[in-house]
């Protein structure tokens, strides 16, 4: 056994001595923490899976792929499985399995004991719940660009196999301004929306499984409220606009305002954000 | 850095675990904790490091007191109840996540700690896979690779074979030769009597030094 | 010997039963009666709220999301004991109990009795919660109104009981596919997933009605609003599904005793 002297050499200076620069930067392990997590390559995996599960309906998807993905344009493949929603009903799971699930993780494992006296409940807090964005965002981005990547290459842009009869709908309805260049500034902007509806439930995932310390059943409860709400905010006219499925669905009859629907969107998030803290902070108190 | 508990006192539900405890750990001491299970020792760990707050009392460490001038003791190092570190990360991936939370984690200096607790060749082994004495030799390293200035150790001897006990015995001591000041429990009589420069003993929640 | 035996099932049931989950499953069920269209609909008595929370979805020729979400929703309830009960007994308490029962597929077999008396006791209880939620609500009478074997419009009681056995059996099953993948990969995540796509794939692919195949689809046997009684002569036939939800239910239990002895139950180690 190799014995390393008498001397422990000398530690790294604590926090007063650091500068704020070299502190942001020693948080990339959190960060490799995400990117070595099994959960977000599972998330990405479920949401490429959400994308190309309604085309699975055709035969020709299997046997004749290219030519399945050319017989359309590029922006009908992207509205497509969006219309249908089941990237809707595992969105979610995408949002939560990556990286929300650290706090009841690290309290489970007894992890947390170590965490806390280092960087006090504040930080630990914001450093779980920028975990929980990271992850939810760039798995629901990854899967999301990885589809438009693919469908871009083989779907055309223009010409003969254009729908217009969609681009028509879509002329009358609040995404109008935005179709131009071949329907890019939808598809952008849905995936922008889809990412940030996924760092609400993160926040949702964050503050449930840190209040019942299982990542199974915050995961759980994450559906129930996702799936819950939904229906009980459809039902309702006066509310609908702000069910989390209006809120992400490119329904291409959608004739809200984009920018109302983005504060509804940015009001979620305070109230996600909210409930991690509230739940972190039983967390720590239940400890 | 000298440790004052004053008057603390703590209930859960009915039962007084902690009473009236007042003790002073002086700084570049190693102090023994000793008593049945159950006696409140943990608690009271619980207490000093911040963990727990009681019902009446304070902890002064050094001139700061735990809880009102400062949440957790600046530099210390910990080790309470069983080991906890994420099974699928290895030792040292753990050591760094830790280590990045208020410094610059670095590998050099993590692999020496490691070394020196007794656990060189662990490589790209996962906590998952380490045997009970692993886990707790990664404890102790975790808990002294900082270089705190205050150590509480909640036996951290648990798990350890014979040569591991020798070691650590030899790092506490150099430790506190660097005026670290240590607190430890252990259940084995010749542990405290081979390291400890005081011992108290605590009974039904109440301390006396012996 | 069996009386111990059954001794051990029940003490095994009640955990899986803490105070907390069964009232979250009653809060569950609770509120999806009352999002239930049915809510408030004159005519409507306790046990066509119990029938329609539980019986599923009506066929549709083109099956939206949200009836998908809401079948998902109604079946979470039972999942959230299994879950917070395994996280205990996977710990270090497997250690304790695996070598006493003497056998893993002796330790399964108790386990998976009290996963079924658990699933039927909790559909007890959701009931119960609809029926209380309606009754409090103004509702009355444990009846639904259809055709009696006469052929008389009638008041009829085994309906809202048939939709909660169907609606246990198919949680059962569902429960059985998650402890499967759950015991096989050691991770909730990748049991959750074999939960939730079954029943969202199922739900796609065999809600239409005008699939001929359709009633062979699993997630069918398990919605009673699907059956012939309520759907006419569309719906499953009552002994064709049941007893095919029973054979696969009996399937299952066979699958996961025929490979308990290869799953890694106690070779990884627990922190």
């Amino acid at each position: 056994m190799e014995v390393y002297g008498d001397q422990l050499c000398q530690c790294p200076q604590r926090p007063s001595d650091l500068k704020t620069a070299e502190q942001e930067r020693k948080n990339y392990l959190q960060t490799k923490r995400i990117f070595l997590s099994r959960g977000l390559y599972i998330a990405v995996t479920l949401q490429l899976f959400a994308y190309f599960y309604p085309h699975m309906d055709t035969s020709m998807f299997f046997y004749e792929p290219l030519k399945y993905f050319g017989s359309a344009d590029f922006l009908y493949f992207y509205l497509m499985p969006r219309e249908l929603g089941l990237v809707h009903v595992l969105l979610p799971l995408v949002a939560v399995l990556p990286s929300a699930t650290f706090a009841a993780e690290d309290a489970h494992m007894g992890f947390l004991n170590y965490q806390l006296y280092r960087s006090g409940e504040k930080k630990y807090m914001r450093l779980q719940i920028q975990s929980a964005l990271l992850g939810s965002v760039f798995a629901s981005l990854a899967g999301s660009m990885l589809y438009v990547a693919f469908i871009a290459l083989a779907s055309p842009m223009s010409g003969d196999h254009v729908l217009e009869s969609w681009r028509q709908i879509i002329k009358q309805s609040a995404y109008a301004p935005l179709l131009y260049a071949n329907g890019w500034p939808i598809v952008l902007d849905s995936v922008f929306r889809f990412a940030l509806a996924a760092a609400v439930w993160s926040m949702v995932g964050v503050g449930l499984t840190a209040l019942t310390q299982n990542a199974g059943l915050g995961l759980v409860l994450t559906l129930a409220i996702a799936y819950q709400s939904n229906a009980v905010l459809q039902m309702n006219p006066a509310l609908i606009y702000w069910s989390q499925r209006s809120l992400v669905a490119i329904n291409i009859a959608y004739i809200d305002s984009l920018w109302a629907n983005t504060i509804r969107q940015l009001i979620y998030f305070l109230i996600g954000i909210t409930t991690a803290l509230i739940g972190l902070k039983i967390l720590m108190t239940r400890r | 850095m000298d440790i004052c508990v004053e008057n603390i006192c703590k209930h859960y539900g009915k039962q007084e675990v902690l009473k009236n405890v007042n003790a002073h750990f002086a700084s570049g001491q190693i102090h023994g904790l000793i008593g049945r299970n159950g006696s409140g020792k943990t608690v009271l760990f619980r207490c000093i490091i911040g963990y727990t707050k009681p019902d009446t009392g304070e902890v002064r460490i050094g001139t700061k007191r735990v809880g009102i001038d400062m949440r957790y003791p600046d530099s210390l190092g910990l080790i309470l109840d069983t080991p906890g570190f994420l099974p699928q990360f290895t030792g040292q991936f753990n050591l760094e996540l830790l280590m990045s939370i208020r410094g610059r984690p670095e590998k050099s200096h993590i692999q020496k700690v490691m070394c020196r607790v007794g656990l060189p060749d662990t490589g790209r082994k996962p906590v998952g896979k380490y045997s009970m004495g692993m886990r707790q030799r990664l404890g102790i390293a975790q808990a002294i690779m900082e270089d705190p200035h205050l150590l509480i150790l909640d036996e951290p001897f648990n798990g350890l074979d014979s040569q591991g006990v020798a070691d650590i015995h030899s790092l506490l001591k150099l430790l506190r030769s660097q005026g670290k000041t240590i607190l430890i429990t252990s259940h084995y009589v010749q542990d405290i009597e081979a390291l400890c420069d005081t011992v108290h003993e605590m009974q039904a929640g109440i301390l006396q030094q012996i | 010997m069996a009386k111990q035996k059954l001794k051990m099932i029940v003490f095994y049931t009640r955990a899986f039963l803490p105070l907390h989950i069964c009232a979250l499953a009653m809060a569950m069920a609770g509120i999806r009666a009352l999002a239930s269209p049915q809510f408030n609909m004159p005519g409507t008595t306790l046990g066509s709220l119990v029938a329609e929370t539980l019986g599923g979805h009506e066929w549709n020729m083109f099956i939206n999301i949200d009836a998908v979400t809401d079948w998902l929703l109604a079946l979470l309830p039972p999942l959230t004991g299994l879950i917070v009960y395994m996280r205990s007994v996977m710990g270090k308490t497997l250690m304790f109990s695996l070598y006493r029962h003497g056998s893993k597929a002796k330790w399964m077999t108790s386990l998976q009795a009290s996963m079924l008396l658990y699933t039927l006791l909790l559909t007890v209880l959701m009931g119960l919660a609809i029926t209380f939620t309606g009754f409090f609500t103004g509702m009355r009478g444990l009846h639904v109104f259809g055709l009696d074997q006469s052929g008389f419009y009638n008041r009829i009681w085994w309906p809202p009981l048939f939709s909660m056995f169907t609606y246990a059996m198919q949680s059962f099953m569902l429960l059985e596919i998650y402890l499967f993948f759950y015991l096989l990969s050691g991770e909730v995540s990748i049991g959750l997933i074999a939960f939730v796509l079954p029943v969202i794939f199922a739900m796609l692919r065999g809600s239409n009605d005008e699939l001929s195949g359709s009633i062979e689809w699993f997630i069918n046997w398990g919605m009673s609003k699907r059956y012939s009684f309520s759907s006419g002569e569309y719906g499953v036939p009552v002994k064709y599904g049941i007893l095919r939800q029973v054979l696969v239910n009996l399937g299952l239990l066979g699958l996961t005793h025929t490979l308990i002895p290869y799953l890694p139950l106690t070779e990884r180690k627990e922190p």
